[in-house]
């Protein structure tokens, strides 16, 4: 079976020091893989790379069978990867409201969708993510777990099959935290999307992710 | 950051620095307010400072459209008046700070040899060096034969299109529309300007912008003053000037006009300023200047390009009637021409 | 117990109404006192002004609309596309705002005037006409203005936080991100550039005068010139006012900081490294429409070197003192806004908004205006009498025009500061002196030499209010170019308005030269 994310000896450098170098991981469909290192350690620029915001030194990364990166060149754009990306610190829109998100992503992501398919799709993802009451909020109208979920719910609504998560708990409390895992491991239940989850903490690692993947300082 | 605080060291310093730019009251000095245009009074100023060792501190006009000047100055000022003297080069100015008691009542005794027209009767200002205004043509499209000679000849259809007048509004343009509501009338002068607007005249924003207009070719005549025609005519443009309506109403006479400031701080050496400024030797320096400005004293030498006061027929007028027609007038051809 | 922020409060709130409200205050309420209302009644009830005001409205819209057409993309493409030597290219893009309107008035005149040289080329009237017509004078305001929507812009682009885009881009092109993302973020910032442009435009004397249009601002300026009214051309100023008090509230409410200077954190999101030829296209054609044609034109019509060089000694005594003071005002303005800056930044909404229209309505005051009122303010017995006739006068015309518009920059710069950084310094023990000059100033180094430039630029040109209380014998280089051009041939206007615009440009071009080449040591 082919493997949803193959990454063949990336290796990344800044300011003449490697970040890491010879990486080399492959990810099955549903498979979920915590990624976990110290600080600088290059976590979340590995997870930029294989979302195709940055580009490696070396190396190659394979997509679902198809070779995205090659070197230093993007051979497939972010935009065609079908990836979810929750960002660190979410990287909300601010103008937008949690449905109109929503609704940019799958028309953007799924053009091919009709009018109906893509209202039922937000109304599925916004009940998943127990966003219904507050479709029509912007970020700022949101408190910090909700925030959280339109995240997840943006990143999700164009039903990728890969999910990147970057540090996605770490401003959290310990109680939101681990409302906020539960949330995850639900939506893995339901959408069985891969994952690659970013963090320092051991512990997280171990309880999201069926396997560990450590980066250490080059 | 010890950059930023050194910057800002030095920038205090200057503002200490800066505080040195007053004048010392207690030395020999005078203040002039001098609204004729610096190229030509500056040197009349620096000469009387070597002759006479007072410091003169001036302060020098603009031109009128490009910012308020020094009347409003002197207005603002009559509380605590800074000027001892006021230089204005057209006579508007100085009879609307007459009439706002801005002005001192001094007669020279220099102003013996000037006629009584240019002169205040309440001996509130002087007058001396004198434009006149004329009609500037541009010799490439007109010949002199064919020039108008009369400003009413301007209505005239043939020049549809190529007459440039300065706004009416300000300066000496001003001056010249008043004295012909007060010399003509309103009905005549009303319906003058009409004629004008529709013989599409072009109203631009200063005497030297017609000059330059007529030197370009873009209007072929236009009314501008004397001592604008003149630079043109030592650039060797191509114009000539027509002194007009000699044969009529008079040409526009325009004394420089002088006045004592009233509370002046240095009322003594402004008299003495003034009766310098009234002198024959000025009269004689303006009028080989480039300014070519005609002494109002018998028997001075005036510019060799233009005739002697006594030698043409002057516009008999009342500039104080003049002068307070001009806020009427300028309602007048506000609506007249579309101003 | 008296706090070193209180006094430093006072002290700068004090130096800003002295020289700019008060003044401005004093001379609007006299007439109110002495029962001159019938000045107000008559400029507010007639038709004539109303019409007028309608005629600048419609001007000043258009030059708005059209500087932001122009300003706006091309701050884009200085945030986000590979241009090289992108300093320098922001100066000589910018260079129109350095410029006097009446001068790039002027040089428009001479190249499509009557005479001008691509009329004459043309062998036709019909640019002429065009030129000395509304559309004219919206052309050259929008010149002279598209400066400030393009800084403006550029520093918005700058401040979008790049995962934003990063976000869309993992699902849409770089051209979906760009209209839906990027141009939303950025939409803040146009519209208050435009408003401000709006504001500036309504408020221009010289390019709809020399370009022979009739407006509001005509009015005011025939009250003083040719009536000698001060009582009525304040009370015509007030629609004016008012309308910049508007302008402003509406830029305050929109919530952007379009004088922020500041920077986000990451990498910029949507790049736009294919379009870099395009890009440079662009900037080449306004450079050489918008700057090096009207900067030609002066140069032809100044006729030699020897003009220029003649205009420049004429002058040396002037433009070195125009340096000196401008350079104190723009010292003390930011000293000043620093302290008031910093209190409009931790204001609430509500009161940051109302400040911000107050200041916007200072900013917008024809200068000539201000200079009567400072007259009446500062000459009288005592020790403000023994300012007024001093060269301080200058300084004081300078900030009274211009620290409202420092104190804004420097509040926008201020906003970006993290509280928790000063309150962070106060639990340190850190009093609010210490606090303001260790933590707050080294992070705002950049706002405030922006705040110093504007300050310093705008003096420089200033004529309305400091010809009114320049001393005697002290003649700044903006009046002294004004007191020789009455009867100068326009030789020497052209000259004397590229001898000013060189002394104000070159001190930062040597300055980015400089940079450029200590990093490449």
């Amino acid at each position: 079976m082919t493997d949803l994310l193959r990454l063949e000896s990336v290796g990344k450098a800044r300011d003449r020091r490697f970040l890491f170098r010879d990486v080399t991981l492959h990810l099955a469909a549903a498979d979920a893989i915590a990624l976990v290192g110290p600080s600088g350690a290059g976590k979340t620029t590995l997870l930029r790379i294989v979302a195709g915001l940055d580009v490696p030194d070396s190396g190659n990364v394979w997509i679902d069978g198809q070779l995205a990166t090659r070197g230093a060149t993007i051979l497939v754009p972010p935009h065609r990867r079908r990836l979810g990306f929750v960002f660190q610190d979410l990287a909300l829109w601010p103008h937008m409201t949690v449905a109109e998100s929503l609704e940019f992503v799958l028309a953007s992501a799924s053009a091919a969708l009709s009018r109906t398919e893509r209202d039922r799709t937000i109304d599925e993802t916004l009940t998943l993510t127990r966003l219904e009451r507050l479709r029509r909020r912007y970020p700022h109208q949101l408190s910090g777990g909700e925030q959280q979920r339109a995240a997840f719910a943006r990143a999700l609504v164009h039903r990728p099959t890969l999910l990147l998560l970057d540090e996605p708990f770490s401003s959290l409390d310990v109680d939101l935290r681990e409302e906020m895992r539960k949330t995850l491991d639900d939506l893995r239940g339901t959408l069985g999307f891969a994952m690659v989850f970013v963090t320092h903490d051991g512990a997280e690692a171990s309880a999201v992710a069926n396997r560990t993947f450590r980066l250490t300082l080059a | 950051m010890i950059g930023a605080t050194r910057a800002f060291g030095i920038g205090l310093a200057f503002a200490a620095v800066c505080g040195c730019g007053g004048a010392d009251r207690a030395s020999r000095e005078v203040t002039a307010y001098v609204s004729a245009d610096r190229p030509f009074s500056e040197p009349v100023m620096k000469e009387y400072e070597r002759r006479s060792g007072v410091r003169v501190n001036v302060v020098f006009d603009t031109e009128e459209t490009k910012s308020t000047g020094l009347a409003n100055r002197l207005l603002a000022e009559k509380a605590r008046p800074q000027a001892d003297v006021f230089w204005s080069n057209e006579p508007v100015r100085t009879l609307v700070l007459k009439s706002r008691d801005v002005l001192a009542v001094y007669r020279s005794p220099a102003s013996e040899g000037i006629a009584g027209t240019f002169k205040d009767p309440e001996g509130y200002w002087t007058g001396f060096s004198a434009r006149m205004r004329v009609i500037v043509y541009n010799t490439n499209q007109i010949k002199p034969e064919d020039a108008p000679q009369s400003v009413f000849d301007l209505a005239d259809s043939r020049w549809k299109g190529q007459v440039a007048i300065a706004d009416p509004r300000f300066g000496s343009t001003s001056f010249h529309v008043a004295a012909l509501y007060a010399v003509v009338g309103d009905a005549r002068m009303d319906e003058f300007f009409g004629k004008l607007k529709a013989n599409d005249v072009k109203v631009v924003d200063g005497n030297s912008v017609v000059r330059d207009m007529v030197a370009r070719g873009e209007a072929s005549v236009g009314l501008t003053d004397t001592d604008d025609v003149n630079v043109a005519l030592e650039a060797k443009q191509p114009v000539a000037m027509v002194l007009p309506d000699r044969d009529g109403i008079g040409v526009p006479v325009m004394p420089n006009m002088l006045s004592l400031v009233a509370n002046a701080p240095h009322p003594d050496e402004a008299k003495k300023l003034v009766d310098y400024l009234l002198s024959a030797d000025v009269e004689r320096a303006l009028a080989a200047s480039e300014a070519v400005q005609i002494p109002l004293h018998a028997g001075v030498a005036g510019p060799r390009n233009l005739p002697a006061i006594g030698t043409f027929k002057p516009m008999t007028l009342d500039y104080a009637k003049a002068a307070s027609r001009v806020a009427d007038v300028t309602a007048r051809l506000q609506r007249i021409l579309g101003l | 117990m008296i706090s070193g922020r209180g006094v430093a409060f006072a002290a700068a709130a004090a130096t800003l109404v002295g020289v700019a409200v008060a003044p401005l205050v004093e001379l609007v309420a006299v007439p109110a006192s002495t029962g001159r209302w019938a000045d107000y009644q008559a400029a507010f009830l007639d038709g004539r002004q109303i019409r007028l005001l309608i005629n600048s409205a419609r001007i000043a819209g258009g030059a708005a609309l059209l500087a932001t057409a122009i300003g706006a993309p091309l701050g884009f493409l200085l945030a986000r596309a590979p241009i090289r030597a992108r300093s320098a290219v922001r100066l000589g893009l910018a260079v129109p705002v350095v410029i006097p309107t009446y001068a790039l008035a002027l040089a428009w005149v001479f190249v499509a005037g009557g005479a001008g040289v691509v009329t004459r080329g043309f062998g036709s009237d019909a640019l002429a006409r065009l030129t000395y017509s509304p559309i004219g004078v919206v052309v050259v305001l929008a010149l002279a203005l598209y400066p400030v929507s393009m800084l403006a812009t550029e520093a918005a682009a700058r401040r979008i936080e790049s995962r934003l885009e990063e976000a869309a881009l993992l699902v849409a092109p770089a051209t979906r991100v760009l209209a839906r993302i990027t141009v939303p973020l950025l939409w803040p910032s146009i519209a208050s550039s435009a408003l401000l442009t709006f504001v500036l435009a309504l408020s221009d004397y010289a390019v709809p005068n020399l370009l022979r249009q009739r407006v509001f601002t005509t009015e005011v300026f025939t009250a003083f010139a040719a009536l000698y009214d001060v009582s009525r051309a304040t009370a015509l100023a007030l629609p004016l006012l008012a309308a910049a008090a508007i302008g402003g509230y509406l830029v305050a409410s929109f919530g952007a900081s379009i004088l922020d200077t500041g920077r986000a954190s990451g990498v910029t999101g949507v790049r736009l490294g294919r379009l870099g030829p395009i890009a440079a296209a662009v900037i080449a054609l306004v450079i050489g429409a918008g700057v090096a044609l009207p900067l030609a034109s002066l140069a032809v019509e100044a006729g030699s070197v020897a003009a220029i060089r003649q205009g420049l000694d004429r002058s040396g005594a002037a433009v070195v003192e125009s340096l000196m003071l401008s350079s104190v005002a723009a010292t003390l303005s930011v000293a000043v806004s620093l302290v008031l800056g910093h209190r409009r930044a931790r204001a609430t909404r509500r009161m940051a908004r109302a400040v911000d229209a107050s200041l916007i309505a200072l900013f917008a005051m024809p200068g000539t205006i201000v200079g009567v009122a400072l007259i009446a303010f500062w000459n009288r017995p005592g020790w403000s009498g023994g300012v007024y006739g001093t060269s301080a006068m200058i300084v004081i015309a300078y900030m009274a025009r211009f620290l409202p518009a420092a104190i804004l920059v420097v509040g926008a710069g201020v906003r970006r500061v993290p509280r928790s950084t000063e309150e962070a310094a106060a639990l340190s023990g850190a009093g609010w002196m210490r606090t303001m000059w260790h933590i707050v100033v080294p992070q705002i180094r950049g706002t405030l030499a922006v705040g110093w430039v504007l300050v310093f630029v705008l003096a420089f040109g200033e004529v309305g209010a400091s010809i009114l209380v320049a001393p005697p014998g002290h003649a700044p280089y903006s009046i002294h170019v004004l007191t020789l051009i009455a009867n100068a041939p326009s030789a020497q206007v052209a000259a004397l308005a590229l001898v000013q615009t060189a002394v104000v440009v070159c001190p930062f071009a040597i300055a980015i030269a400089v940079r450029s080449f200590a990093r490449l040591d």
